[in-house]
Protein backbone atom coordinates (compact mmCIF):
# COMPACT_ATOMS: atom_id res chain seq x y z
CA UNK A 1 0.00 0.00 0.00
CA UNK A 2 2.47 2.26 0.55
CA UNK A 3 4.48 1.64 -2.47
CA UNK A 4 1.43 2.37 -4.52
CA UNK A 5 0.94 5.56 -2.62
CA UNK A 6 4.77 6.30 -3.45
CA UNK A 7 4.21 5.71 -7.62
CA UNK A 8 1.17 8.17 -7.63
CA UNK A 9 2.87 10.87 -5.64
CA UNK A 10 5.75 10.81 -7.96
CA UNK A 11 3.56 10.50 -11.04
CA UNK A 12 1.76 13.74 -9.28
CA UNK A 13 5.39 15.48 -9.19
CA UNK A 14 6.02 14.43 -12.88
CA UNK A 15 2.54 15.79 -14.06
CA UNK A 16 3.28 19.18 -12.30
CA UNK A 17 6.67 19.59 -14.20
CA UNK A 18 5.15 18.18 -17.46
CA UNK A 19 2.50 20.83 -17.29
CA UNK A 20 0.67 21.52 -20.80
CA UNK A 21 3.02 18.96 -22.59
CA UNK A 22 1.46 16.84 -20.59
CA UNK A 23 2.62 13.17 -19.33
CA UNK A 24 2.71 10.25 -21.40
CA UNK A 25 2.00 6.57 -19.31
CA UNK A 26 4.91 5.33 -21.07
CA UNK A 27 7.08 8.39 -19.97
CA UNK A 28 5.97 8.15 -16.74
CA UNK A 29 6.20 4.12 -16.74
CA UNK A 30 9.98 4.62 -18.13
CA UNK A 31 10.50 7.33 -15.34
CA UNK A 32 9.40 4.91 -12.27
CA UNK A 33 10.60 1.99 -13.71
CA UNK A 34 7.42 0.16 -14.10
CA UNK A 35 4.87 -1.17 -16.77
CA UNK A 36 2.99 0.90 -19.28
CA UNK A 37 -0.22 -0.46 -18.05
CA UNK A 38 0.47 -0.02 -14.36
CA UNK A 39 1.23 3.69 -15.01
CA UNK A 40 -1.67 4.27 -16.92
CA UNK A 41 -3.70 2.63 -13.99
CA UNK A 42 -2.15 5.13 -11.26
CA UNK A 43 -2.36 7.88 -13.57
CA UNK A 44 -6.28 7.10 -14.19
CA UNK A 45 -6.78 6.23 -10.26
CA UNK A 46 -4.99 9.75 -9.49
CA UNK A 47 -7.47 11.28 -11.85
CA UNK A 48 -10.40 9.70 -10.21
CA UNK A 49 -9.17 10.62 -7.12
CA UNK A 50 -8.72 14.83 -7.55
CA UNK A 51 -11.68 14.69 -9.38
CA UNK A 52 -13.15 13.54 -6.18
CA UNK A 53 -11.22 16.12 -3.91
CA UNK A 54 -13.61 18.82 -6.02
CA UNK A 55 -10.58 21.27 -5.46
CA UNK A 56 -8.74 23.86 -8.03
CA UNK A 57 -6.67 21.22 -9.88
CA UNK A 58 -7.98 18.65 -12.16
CA UNK A 59 -6.36 15.78 -14.50
CA UNK A 60 -7.10 15.53 -17.77
CA UNK A 61 -6.86 12.79 -20.18
CA UNK A 62 -6.07 12.98 -24.04
CA UNK A 63 -5.56 9.15 -24.75
CA UNK A 64 -2.77 8.09 -22.96
CA UNK A 65 -1.52 11.60 -22.02
CA UNK A 66 -2.38 12.89 -18.80
CA UNK A 67 -2.49 17.04 -17.49
CA UNK A 68 -2.75 19.03 -14.38
CA UNK A 69 -5.22 21.26 -15.51
CA UNK A 70 -6.82 24.16 -13.77
CA UNK A 71 -10.86 24.00 -13.23
CA UNK A 72 -13.39 25.63 -15.14
CA UNK A 73 -14.90 26.88 -12.14
CA UNK A 74 -11.67 29.04 -11.54
CA UNK A 75 -11.51 30.63 -15.19
CA UNK A 76 -13.63 33.59 -14.32
CA UNK A 77 -10.97 34.53 -11.33
CA UNK A 78 -7.55 33.56 -12.95
CA UNK A 79 -8.48 35.66 -16.32
CA UNK A 80 -9.39 38.46 -13.61
CA UNK A 81 -5.68 37.57 -11.67
CA UNK A 82 -3.80 37.31 -14.73
CA UNK A 83 -5.44 40.43 -16.23
CA UNK A 84 -5.90 38.81 -19.77
CA UNK A 85 -8.37 35.77 -21.33
CA UNK A 86 -6.81 33.06 -23.31
CA UNK A 87 -9.65 33.45 -26.32
CA UNK A 88 -8.17 32.85 -29.49
CA UNK A 89 -10.08 30.63 -31.28
CA UNK A 90 -10.31 28.46 -34.86
CA UNK A 91 -11.83 29.91 -37.52
CA UNK A 92 -14.26 28.32 -39.14
CA UNK A 93 -12.71 27.24 -41.83
CA UNK A 94 -10.71 25.40 -39.67
CA UNK A 95 -13.50 23.70 -37.70
CA UNK A 96 -14.84 22.42 -40.93
CA UNK A 97 -11.84 21.02 -41.71
CA UNK A 98 -10.66 19.55 -38.67
CA UNK A 99 -14.27 18.15 -38.37
CA UNK A 100 -13.92 16.63 -41.82
CA UNK A 101 -10.18 15.20 -40.92
CA UNK A 102 -11.19 14.12 -37.18
CA UNK A 103 -14.81 12.04 -38.44
CA UNK A 104 -12.94 10.48 -41.63
CA UNK A 105 -9.30 9.57 -40.85
CA UNK A 106 -7.35 9.21 -42.23
CA UNK A 107 -8.69 11.65 -44.67
CA UNK A 108 -7.44 13.37 -47.80
CA UNK A 109 -7.02 16.97 -48.75
CA UNK A 110 -9.28 16.37 -51.88
CA UNK A 111 -12.12 14.58 -49.37
CA UNK A 112 -12.02 18.15 -47.27
CA UNK A 113 -12.35 20.54 -50.64
CA UNK A 114 -14.97 18.01 -51.91
CA UNK A 115 -17.38 17.81 -48.48
CA UNK A 116 -16.79 21.73 -48.05
CA UNK A 117 -17.09 23.15 -51.34
CA UNK A 118 -13.90 25.27 -51.35
CA UNK A 119 -10.03 24.56 -51.51
CA UNK A 120 -9.20 24.02 -47.52
CA UNK A 121 -4.90 24.69 -48.22
CA UNK A 122 -5.24 27.55 -46.00
CA UNK A 123 -7.20 25.85 -42.57
CA UNK A 124 -5.53 22.93 -43.14
CA UNK A 125 -2.24 24.39 -42.70
CA UNK A 126 -3.15 26.61 -39.66
CA UNK A 127 -4.28 23.26 -38.12
CA UNK A 128 -1.43 21.80 -38.95
CA UNK A 129 1.27 24.39 -37.46
CA UNK A 130 -1.39 24.47 -34.30
CA UNK A 131 -0.71 20.86 -34.02
CA UNK A 132 -4.52 20.02 -34.42
CA UNK A 133 -3.74 17.19 -37.48
CA UNK A 134 -0.87 15.81 -38.62
CA UNK A 135 0.37 14.11 -41.60
CA UNK A 136 -0.28 10.35 -41.73
CA UNK A 137 0.96 8.49 -45.00
CA UNK A 138 1.18 9.10 -48.17
CA UNK A 139 -1.91 6.52 -50.03
CA UNK A 140 -1.50 4.44 -53.31
CA UNK A 141 -3.85 6.98 -54.96
CA UNK A 142 -2.68 8.49 -58.00
CA UNK A 143 0.07 11.45 -57.02
CA UNK A 144 0.17 9.66 -53.87
CA UNK A 145 -1.51 12.20 -51.89
CA UNK A 146 -0.84 12.56 -48.16
CA UNK A 147 -3.25 11.60 -45.98
CA UNK A 148 -4.23 13.54 -42.46
CA UNK A 149 -5.09 12.29 -39.17
CA UNK A 150 -5.75 14.24 -35.54
CA UNK A 151 -3.45 14.53 -32.89
CA UNK A 152 -3.35 14.05 -29.40
CA UNK A 153 -3.07 17.32 -29.01
CA UNK A 154 -6.46 17.80 -30.94
CA UNK A 155 -7.92 15.81 -27.93
CA UNK A 156 -6.49 17.56 -25.56
CA UNK A 157 -7.49 21.15 -27.09
CA UNK A 158 -11.31 19.64 -27.60
CA UNK A 159 -10.97 18.12 -24.06
CA UNK A 160 -11.78 14.85 -25.13
CA UNK A 161 -10.40 11.79 -23.54
CA UNK A 162 -10.56 9.42 -27.03
CA UNK A 163 -12.03 10.42 -30.82
CA UNK A 164 -15.12 7.77 -29.48
CA UNK A 165 -16.07 11.13 -27.35
CA UNK A 166 -15.96 13.39 -30.52
CA UNK A 167 -19.91 13.86 -30.22
CA UNK A 168 -22.34 11.53 -32.88
CA UNK A 169 -22.60 12.98 -36.88
CA UNK A 170 -25.79 13.73 -37.20
CA UNK A 171 -27.13 11.51 -39.69
CA UNK A 172 -29.59 13.65 -41.97
CA UNK A 173 -29.62 11.47 -45.12
CA UNK A 174 -33.05 9.97 -45.59
CA UNK A 175 -33.14 8.40 -48.93
CA UNK A 176 -36.45 7.48 -48.76
CA UNK A 177 -37.43 11.63 -48.81
CA UNK A 178 -35.64 11.81 -51.90
CA UNK A 179 -38.64 10.74 -54.53
CA UNK A 180 -40.64 12.92 -52.37
CA UNK A 181 -38.29 16.13 -53.57
CA UNK A 182 -38.26 15.04 -57.16
CA UNK A 183 -41.83 15.56 -57.11
CA UNK A 184 -41.63 18.41 -55.50
CA UNK A 185 -39.46 19.78 -57.51
CA UNK A 186 -41.34 18.87 -60.50
CA UNK A 187 -44.70 20.04 -59.50
CA UNK A 188 -42.50 23.31 -58.91
CA UNK A 189 -41.75 23.96 -62.32
CA UNK A 190 -45.24 23.05 -63.23
CA UNK B 1 -29.03 45.54 -50.45
CA UNK B 2 -26.00 46.12 -51.47
CA UNK B 3 -25.18 46.40 -47.59
CA UNK B 4 -26.87 43.36 -46.20
CA UNK B 5 -24.65 40.88 -48.66
CA UNK B 6 -21.53 42.58 -47.58
CA UNK B 7 -21.97 41.17 -44.17
CA UNK B 8 -22.92 38.07 -45.30
CA UNK B 9 -20.10 37.52 -47.56
CA UNK B 10 -16.99 37.05 -44.85
CA UNK B 11 -19.97 34.27 -43.13
CA UNK B 12 -20.41 32.21 -45.87
CA UNK B 13 -17.19 29.48 -45.96
CA UNK B 14 -17.87 28.49 -49.60
CA UNK B 15 -21.08 28.18 -51.98
CA UNK B 16 -22.21 24.84 -50.18
CA UNK B 17 -22.38 27.13 -47.14
CA UNK B 18 -24.51 30.07 -49.28
CA UNK B 19 -26.65 27.37 -50.21
CA UNK B 20 -27.35 25.85 -46.89
CA UNK B 21 -27.68 29.55 -45.90
CA UNK B 22 -30.95 29.94 -48.22
CA UNK B 23 -32.31 26.59 -47.45
CA UNK B 24 -32.31 27.12 -43.61
CA UNK B 25 -33.56 30.65 -44.33
CA UNK B 26 -36.25 28.63 -46.38
CA UNK B 27 -36.99 26.59 -43.09
CA UNK B 28 -36.55 23.57 -45.07
CA UNK B 29 -35.43 20.64 -45.14
CA UNK B 30 -32.74 20.17 -47.48
CA UNK B 31 -34.48 16.95 -49.20
CA UNK B 32 -37.71 19.61 -49.68
CA UNK B 33 -35.85 22.57 -51.23
CA UNK B 34 -37.20 24.21 -54.20
CA UNK B 35 -34.34 23.73 -56.36
CA UNK B 36 -35.32 26.49 -58.46
CA UNK B 37 -36.26 29.78 -56.47
CA UNK B 38 -32.86 28.53 -53.99
CA UNK B 39 -31.00 28.54 -57.67
CA UNK B 40 -32.19 31.74 -58.30
CA UNK B 41 -31.08 33.35 -55.07
CA UNK B 42 -28.02 31.95 -55.03
CA UNK B 43 -27.07 33.83 -58.67
CA UNK B 44 -28.52 36.65 -57.39
CA UNK B 45 -25.87 36.53 -54.36
CA UNK B 46 -23.09 36.14 -56.85
CA UNK B 47 -24.46 38.58 -59.20
CA UNK B 48 -24.34 40.96 -56.25
CA UNK B 49 -20.53 39.69 -55.65
CA UNK B 50 -18.99 40.39 -58.78
CA UNK B 51 -21.38 44.50 -58.71
CA UNK B 52 -19.43 44.99 -55.34
CA UNK B 53 -16.04 43.79 -57.38
CA UNK B 54 -15.55 40.88 -54.68
CA UNK B 55 -12.82 38.27 -56.30
CA UNK B 56 -15.57 35.68 -56.62
CA UNK B 57 -13.90 32.60 -56.52
CA UNK B 58 -14.22 29.58 -58.96
CA UNK B 59 -15.94 27.59 -56.73
CA UNK B 60 -18.88 29.74 -56.19
CA UNK B 61 -19.05 29.90 -60.42
CA UNK B 62 -18.79 26.49 -60.72
CA UNK B 63 -21.70 25.99 -58.13
CA UNK B 64 -23.37 28.75 -60.44
CA UNK B 65 -23.39 26.57 -63.29
CA UNK B 66 -24.53 23.11 -61.42
CA UNK B 67 -27.50 24.70 -60.20
CA UNK B 68 -28.33 26.24 -63.73
CA UNK B 69 -27.00 22.61 -65.24
CA UNK B 70 -30.00 21.18 -62.62
CA UNK B 71 -32.57 23.98 -63.50
CA UNK B 72 -32.39 23.14 -67.30
CA UNK B 73 -32.78 19.68 -67.03
CA UNK B 74 -35.93 19.83 -65.25
CA UNK B 75 -37.48 21.84 -68.43
CA UNK B 76 -36.31 19.51 -70.87
CA UNK B 77 -38.34 16.86 -72.03
CA UNK B 78 -36.77 13.47 -70.84
CA UNK B 79 -36.15 10.75 -73.23
CA UNK B 80 -36.18 7.25 -71.57
CA UNK B 81 -32.37 6.73 -72.18
CA UNK B 82 -31.39 9.79 -70.51
CA UNK B 83 -33.77 9.07 -67.82
CA UNK B 84 -31.78 5.71 -66.86
CA UNK B 85 -28.58 7.79 -67.00
CA UNK B 86 -30.05 10.25 -65.04
CA UNK B 87 -31.19 8.26 -62.02
CA UNK B 88 -27.40 7.08 -62.48
CA UNK B 89 -25.50 10.07 -61.83
CA UNK B 90 -28.31 12.86 -60.93
CA UNK B 91 -26.37 16.07 -60.54
CA UNK B 92 -29.59 17.56 -58.28
CA UNK B 93 -29.24 13.94 -56.01
CA UNK B 94 -25.19 14.58 -55.96
CA UNK B 95 -26.02 18.82 -54.99
CA UNK B 96 -28.39 17.17 -52.26
CA UNK B 97 -25.88 14.64 -50.86
CA UNK B 98 -23.16 17.14 -51.21
CA UNK B 99 -25.19 19.71 -49.13
CA UNK B 100 -26.08 16.98 -46.36
CA UNK B 101 -22.59 16.47 -45.66
CA UNK B 102 -21.84 19.49 -45.65
CA UNK B 103 -24.11 20.13 -43.20
CA UNK B 104 -23.31 17.46 -41.08
CA UNK B 105 -19.63 18.67 -40.71
CA UNK B 106 -20.97 22.19 -39.98
CA UNK B 107 -22.83 21.09 -37.53
CA UNK B 108 -19.84 18.97 -36.20
CA UNK B 109 -17.70 21.68 -36.41
CA UNK B 110 -20.31 23.81 -34.30
CA UNK B 111 -20.14 21.12 -31.44
CA UNK B 112 -15.71 21.22 -31.67
CA UNK B 113 -16.54 25.23 -31.51
CA UNK B 114 -18.61 24.37 -28.18
CA UNK B 115 -15.96 22.45 -26.99
CA UNK B 116 -12.99 24.54 -27.73
CA UNK B 117 -15.38 27.22 -25.52
CA UNK B 118 -15.56 24.97 -22.45
CA UNK B 119 -11.78 23.70 -22.83
CA UNK B 120 -10.71 27.58 -22.99
CA UNK B 121 -11.96 27.80 -19.42
CA UNK B 122 -8.83 25.33 -18.57
CA UNK B 123 -5.89 26.61 -17.98
CA UNK B 124 -2.23 24.54 -17.84
CA UNK B 125 1.43 25.46 -16.69
CA UNK B 126 3.69 25.60 -18.98
CA UNK B 127 6.54 22.41 -19.29
CA UNK B 128 9.16 23.28 -16.57
CA UNK B 129 12.05 24.71 -18.26
CA UNK B 130 14.16 21.82 -18.72
CA UNK B 131 16.39 23.57 -21.19
CA UNK B 132 18.14 26.29 -18.93
CA UNK B 133 18.73 23.93 -16.06
CA UNK B 134 20.33 21.24 -18.89
CA UNK B 135 22.76 24.42 -19.98
CA UNK B 136 23.77 25.15 -16.74
CA UNK B 137 25.07 21.66 -15.80
CA UNK B 138 26.64 21.54 -19.30
CA UNK B 139 29.04 24.45 -18.20
CA UNK B 140 30.30 22.90 -14.67
CA UNK B 141 33.15 20.20 -14.56
CA UNK B 142 31.96 17.24 -13.77
CA UNK B 143 32.70 15.63 -9.87
CA UNK B 144 32.22 18.15 -7.81
CA UNK B 145 30.60 17.93 -4.60
CA UNK B 146 29.42 20.18 -2.28
CA UNK B 147 32.32 20.18 -0.10
CA UNK B 148 33.68 22.06 -3.04
CA UNK B 149 31.98 24.65 -2.11
CA UNK B 150 32.77 24.75 1.56
CA UNK B 151 36.62 24.39 0.72
CA UNK B 152 35.74 27.44 -1.91
CA UNK B 153 34.08 29.39 0.70
CA UNK B 154 36.93 28.82 3.06
CA UNK B 155 39.53 29.79 0.50
CA UNK B 156 37.69 33.17 0.06
CA UNK B 157 37.56 34.04 3.96
CA UNK B 158 41.25 33.66 4.05
CA UNK B 159 41.98 35.81 1.53
CA UNK B 160 39.21 38.68 3.22
CA UNK B 161 41.10 38.81 6.25
CA UNK B 162 44.24 38.81 4.43
CA UNK B 163 43.07 42.21 2.64
CA UNK B 164 42.16 43.68 5.81
CA UNK B 165 44.65 43.22 8.38
CA UNK B 166 44.25 43.12 12.03
CA UNK B 167 43.18 46.30 13.34
CA UNK B 168 44.14 47.47 17.30
CA UNK B 169 43.08 50.95 18.57
CA UNK B 170 46.51 52.55 20.53
CA UNK B 171 45.01 54.65 23.71
CA UNK B 172 47.08 57.66 25.15
CA UNK B 173 49.26 56.37 28.10
CA UNK B 174 47.06 57.15 31.09
CA UNK B 175 50.10 56.72 33.40
CA UNK B 176 53.53 57.49 31.76
CA UNK B 177 56.28 55.63 33.20
CA UNK B 178 58.16 58.70 34.42
CA UNK B 179 55.14 59.68 36.48
CA UNK B 180 55.02 56.67 38.02
CA UNK B 181 58.88 56.72 38.44
CA UNK B 182 58.66 59.66 40.45
CA UNK B 183 55.78 57.85 42.20
CA UNK B 184 57.93 54.95 43.58
CA UNK B 185 60.98 57.28 44.39
CA UNK B 186 58.83 59.47 46.26
CA UNK B 187 57.29 56.34 48.47
CA UNK B 188 60.65 55.09 48.86
CA UNK B 189 61.94 58.05 50.60
CA UNK B 190 59.47 58.14 53.04
CA UNK B 191 59.80 54.32 53.86
CA UNK B 192 63.49 52.50 54.08
CA UNK B 193 62.21 49.49 52.43
CA UNK B 194 59.47 48.45 50.12
CA UNK B 195 58.43 45.00 48.99
CA UNK B 196 57.36 44.53 44.91
CA UNK B 197 54.23 43.52 45.85
CA UNK B 198 53.46 46.19 48.10
CA UNK B 199 54.10 48.60 45.15
CA UNK B 200 52.03 46.70 43.32
CA UNK B 201 48.76 46.77 46.01
CA UNK B 202 47.61 50.07 44.54
CA UNK B 203 47.54 49.49 40.97
CA UNK B 204 44.01 48.26 40.12
CA UNK B 205 44.01 48.00 35.91
CA UNK B 206 46.88 46.13 33.63
CA UNK B 207 48.04 49.41 32.17
CA UNK B 208 48.86 50.53 35.79
CA UNK B 209 50.57 47.31 36.55
CA UNK B 210 52.71 47.50 33.27
CA UNK B 211 53.42 50.98 34.15
CA UNK B 212 54.94 50.02 37.34
CA UNK B 213 57.12 47.02 36.49
CA UNK B 214 58.67 49.35 33.53
CA UNK B 215 59.09 51.94 36.07
CA UNK B 216 60.79 49.58 38.41
CA UNK B 217 63.19 48.63 35.56
CA UNK B 218 63.66 52.08 34.29
CA UNK B 219 64.95 52.94 38.29
CA UNK B 220 67.01 49.92 38.17
CA UNK B 221 68.92 50.39 35.13
CA UNK B 222 69.32 54.03 36.02
CA UNK B 223 70.77 52.76 39.58
CA UNK B 224 68.87 54.76 41.72
CA UNK B 225 67.05 51.59 43.13
CA UNK B 226 68.79 48.42 44.06
CA UNK B 227 66.52 45.21 44.62
CA UNK B 228 66.98 42.32 46.54
CA UNK B 229 65.63 38.38 46.45
CA UNK B 230 66.46 36.28 49.01
CA UNK B 231 65.31 32.90 47.01
CA UNK B 232 63.51 32.47 43.81
CA UNK B 233 60.31 33.18 43.79
CA UNK B 234 60.27 35.35 46.74
CA UNK B 235 59.27 38.89 47.46
CA UNK B 236 61.27 41.25 46.33
CA UNK B 237 62.76 43.83 48.64
CA UNK B 238 63.48 47.51 46.95
CA UNK B 239 65.63 50.23 48.71
CA UNK B 240 66.83 53.58 46.99
CA UNK B 241 70.27 52.90 46.24
CA UNK B 242 71.63 55.83 47.93
CA UNK B 243 69.79 54.46 50.86
CA UNK B 244 72.04 51.15 50.21
CA UNK B 245 75.23 52.80 50.11
CA UNK B 246 74.90 55.09 53.27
Amino acid sequence: MKREKTIEGTLESLLYISGDEGLEAEQAARALGIETKTAREHLISLKEAWAQREGGLQITQAENTFFFATVPEAAEAIEQFSEQQNRQTLSQAALETLAIIAYNQPALRADIDQVRGVKSDRALQTLLSKGLVKEFERTQKPGRPMSFVTSTRFLEYFGLETLEELPPLEDTEQPEQADLFFRELYQDEE
Amino acid sequence: MSEQYKVKIDQFEGPLDVLLHFVQQAEMDIQDIPLAAITDQYLQYVRTMQELELDVAGEYLVMAATLLQIKSQTLLPVTADEEAWIEEDDPKEQLIEQLEEYKRYKEAAGKLQQKEEAQQQVYKKPLSEWSTMEEKEESLPEGLTVYDMVAAFQKMKERAKNAHPPQATVRADEYSVEDRMTEVMGELEQLDACSFYQLFEETRTKPQMVVTFLALLELMKQKQIRCEQAHNFDDITIQLAEKVKV
